[in-house]
């Protein structure tokens, strides 16, 4: 199992590095080399590292341990085809990890970080309509009866398109450089992990590689369903692609302007699920 | 934290960790069993493999004094 998540973790950062890539090409610059964010991780573990005397210490280090160990549990989940809810649940621990991260510190920049958070609750509720969209339809939560569904039925990405419009809005919601990327924005100078430097930042940014690549792979296997290794990293590969074209040409939002979007687009996919439910 | 007491949690973390996926691929293990000890043992591994990596504290820079 180790193997798998050490696989995740490189393949997450290496994602992030295209990320990275795109965005820059995007907007004319030559950008980084795709590699970036795995030798960024590197060269954080060989800094010196200590915990800063107004940190709270044990939470300063437990959210580092706990952002590996639930997207550890998340891959785990998606290879076994877990329940879609426990996902969720793990998915929502993310957010005591942000808080976390930006209280655990006492810098005022990371404290901010961590209020945009609680701000940006919103960012769940797409997850929320896109996982009772999916039990619509195919009247499980069980990510492998969704995957048995699509064996039969064809990939849901367009019977289910606004679910998938949801799930994608969240991922967008979570990535680097995005517009709805509040709690990590500049004038911040890094947000809620600006503290957090030295070995804790680069185990965080491989946690966070590996989150990328469970969110990515939660995507392909929810919407289009088992189609083979080969296939699935391609899948995977485009639809970063087409976050970092939306994220090179959408500038961030303010806080309110965030907060609105998500919490309409839910409302709008609530509707469609209301309408599925009664009339359809 | 002592240098030789994150490496024995290194080597400690990394041996359960590679016996544990052994065992489930073997079927000695539970799966279920299996994937709790590496969500709870892998942070463990990781974090002090980093500390193993990061440079030892060293003084800091002499502050500028004036001249």
């Amino acid at each position: 199992m180790i193997e798998y998540l050490l696989s995740a973790m490189i393949l997450g950062l290496l994602l992030h590095g295209i990320h990275r890539k795109v965005i820059a090409r995007v907007q004319g610059r030559p950008g980084p080399p795709i590699w970036q964010e795995l030798l960024h991780t590197l060269k954080f573990l060989f800094k010196e590292t200590w915990i800063p005397k107004t940190a709270s210490q044990g939470l300063f280090v437990g959210v580092v341990a706990l952002a590996i160990a639930i997207w550890s549990a998340a891959l785990i989940l998606l290879l076994s085809g877990g329940s879609l809810l426990l996902l969720f649940a793990l998915y929502l621990i993310h957010k005591i990890i942000e808080h976390g991260t930006g209280l655990s510190s006492g810098s005022q920049y990371s404290k901010f970080g961590a209020i945009r958070s609680v701000i940006s609750a919103a960012s769940e509720l797409p997850l929320l309509a896109s996982v009772a969209l999916l039990y619509l339809f195919t009247g499980s939560l069980m990510i492998s009866d969704i995957e048995a569904y699509q064996v039969i039925n064809g990939p849901l990405l367009i019977p289910a398109f606004p679910a998938a419009i949801a799930l994608y809005m969240v991922i967008l919601s979570k990535i680097h450089y995005g517009p709805f990327s509040i709690i990590e924005a500049k004038e911040l100078v890094s947000g809620y992990w600006t503290e957090h430097f030295g070995v804790w930042r680069g185990l965080m940014n491989a946690a966070f590689g590996l989150k990328t690549f469970v969110l990515l792979y939660t995507f392909v296997i929810v919407f289009i369903g088992p189609i083979g290794l080969p296939l699935t990293l391609l899948s995977i590969l485009i639809l970063m692609i087409t976050l970092s074209f939306v994220c090179a040409t959408t500038p961030m939002l303010s806080p309110y302007d965030s907060v609105t979007v998500q919490t309409l687009t839910t409302g709008i996919i609530g509707i469609y699920i209301i309408y599925l439910g009664v009339f359809a | 934290m002592k240098r030789l007491h994150i490496q024995l949690i290194a080597i400690l973390s990394g041996l359960i960790l590679i016996l544990s996926s052994i065992g489930a691929y073997l079927g000695a293990i539970p799966y279920a069993s299996s994937a709790l000890v590496t969500i709870i043992i892998f942070p463990a591994f990781i974090i002090s493999i980093g500390l193993l990596l990061s440079a030892r504290l060293k003084d800091g820079d002499i502050p500028f004094m004036g001249y």
